[in-house]
């Protein structure tokens, strides 16, 4: 079986913006992505942990088809980003980090609805998937609320809601937990693990927190520098440098101390 | 793939974030029949002074002349400024990205937008028209309907290149673009929209001669004042069919490439 997710060498620098009134002026680019590998299994929960502004992000919107790479290649489920970006856009969802990605004056249930649409859903299934969703995400109640009303937790969870309407067997999640209080955060990771293990989903998500990645990930990957510096179970990262500690691990690694590491 | 589905997603939802904001809609109406007004005692302000030779060709009724150019110029005007808005909006409030996730071609997206603009623009100037006839008693009696159908057709496929372009350059730039002001400012001052471009100097008739709103403005006043054939506004109609004939390729190719650039550069999403 092909993996669900599959990048070789990718590459990515992004130009570093300037607001001049010379804009044919060479401009300095930063690389983000350094000929990065990554695989990931079909059903598994791959965390991808890593600084602020490391590429994490980028890494996302590249699968997402909404960056494109500069070098390298990548495949979802084996189709070619380059070459099927319009079939990957239907296998996979992305859950943005970003709190507004909704129309903050229309509710909830009226959000949905547009996006089902753009999602080739008809009306009955529209219906019935926002029905499932609701009950699945725990929404009841919030539905008919417009989104600017809506607390943190609700809106993370309506985000991910959204990328369930699609039917997408891969999803991608930006920092879905940020900015949530623990009970909030408990709540959505149970989410996650449920869409994982009763719902068959691939999902790829990204955090800077840890322990979130010991709890949930079945595998782990730290992205540094550009590039995966070590990927595995927590148990086999943690026992990288001999201390069994994913905290001394993650931090040698960012300060070189610890050679790359593929325990996968 | 966009379907009429899709489309009609979007303009659902642009009714529900428009009944959001019932004082920005009603502000709006009270802004053009303001407008309305003011022309029509400026124009009642200079009848019997002596009428400019200029105008005589268009019945020598000011009111009449401005009320043809300020409805048919929404045309360009609106079509330019909903380019930038819609591109921006959905770039502010963050969806654009959402949006480009979804199976829907964002080049199809835009192209039913303008043309949902277009037809807006389309009910306005219908309005503006009965306004004129039922409060201002403008004479539409010699008016040729016909000859109104491929100029208003030809003005919509050259603005639909233009939309294109225009949205093209702001997911470029980020900023109003350069040609969304040229041709807005542009057409308002040369392209006849307020008073006859027989009044400019030659070297600016020239420039006039590049805008299609010259060419919309002159086919819809000789057709609904003249009541002129379609024969007889051809050339109008010619440069028009030219215009939209470059325009629309163009536009279409330009915002598919700017929007590679910005999945290129990684802007896409709201970062300012």
């Amino acid at each position: 079986m092909a993996p669900a997710i599959e990048m070789r060498r990718v590459s990515k620098w992004y130009p570093r913006r300037t607001y001049s009134l010379a804009p044919w002026k060479q401009r300095d680019k930063i690389q983000v992505l350094d000929r990065l590998d990554l695989e990931i299994q079909p059903g598994a929960i791959f965390v991808l942990v890593g600084p602020n502004g490391v590429g994490k992000t980028t890494l996302l919107k590249i699968l997402a088809t909404l960056v494109l790479p500069d070098d390298g290649e990548v495949w979802v489920q084996g189709y070619s980003r380059t070459r099927h970006a319009s079939r990957i856009r239907r296998i996979l969802s992305f859950a943005i980090g970003e709190e507004w990605s909704f129309y903050g004056r229309l509710t909830a249930r009226q959000n949905l609805e547009f996006f089902s649409r753009l999602h080739n859903l008809s009306s009955k299934e529209m219906k019935q998937k926002i029905q499932e969703a609701t009950h699945l995400f725990a929404l009841d109640g919030f539905l008919d609320r417009t989104y600017e009303t809506l607390s943190t937790g609700t809106r993370h969870r309506l985000g991910i809601a959204r990328s369930f309407l699609s039917g997408a067997s891969i999803l991608l999640a930006d920092e879905p937990t940020r900015s949530l209080d623990p009970l909030s955060k408990r709540e959505l990771q149970a989410l996650l693990k449920r869409l994982s293990r009763e719902w068959g989903k691939t999902i790829l998500f990204t955090t800077h927190d840890l322990r979130e990645a010991e709890e949930m990930g079945d595998t782990i990957g730290i992205l540094h520098q550009g590039r995966i510096l070590g990927v595995g179970k927590a148990e086999e990262l943690s026992a990288l440098n001999g201390q069994g500690n994913l905290e001394e691990v993650f931090a040698d690694i960012c300060q070189g101390e610890t050679g790359c590491a593929d325990t996968s | 793939m966009l379907t009429l589905h899709k489309l009609w997603a979007f303009y659902k939802r642009d009714w529900q974030l428009t009944l959001t904001y019932p004082l920005t809609f009603l502000m709006n109406l009270a802004h053009s029949v303001a407008l309305l007004v003011s022309f029509f005692f400026i124009g009642k302000l200079f009848k019997g002074v002596g009428t400019h030779p200029a105008l005589i060709a268009y019945g020598g009724d000011y009111f009449q002349f401005v009320l043809l150019g300020i409805a048919f110029s929404g045309f360009m005007t609106t079509v330019l400024s909903s380019a930038r808005i819609t591109t921006s909006f959905e770039r502010e409030t963050g969806t654009l990205e959402t949006i480009l996730l979804t199976p829907t071609s964002f080049t199809g997206i835009a192209i039913g937008r303008a043309l949902g603009d277009l037809m807006l623009v389309t009910g306005k100037v219908a309005i503006y028209l009965l306004f004129g006839a039922f409060f201002f008693r403008i004479d539409l009696s010699h008016a040729n309907w016909v000859a109104l159908l491929p100029t208003i057709t030809f003005t919509v496929t050259s603005c639909l290149g233009l939309w294109m372009l225009s949205a093209g350059l702001f997911l470029l730039t980020r900023e109003v673009s350069p040609l969304e002001r040229v041709l807005v400012w542009g057409s308002r001052l040369l392209g006849g929209v307020y008073f006859p471009i027989a009044m400019l100097p030659q070297w600016l008739k020239q420039v006039s001669a590049c805008l299609p709103l010259t060419y919309t403005l002159e086919a819809v006043r000789r057709s609904l004042i003249q009541e002129a054939s379609i024969q007889a506004i051809a050339q109008e109609l010619g440069a028009l069919l030219v215009f939209s004939v470059f325009l629309l390729p163009a536009g279409i190719f330009f915002f598919h490439w700017a929007l590679n650039q910005a999945r290129r550069q990684g802007s896409l999403g709201f970062q300012d």
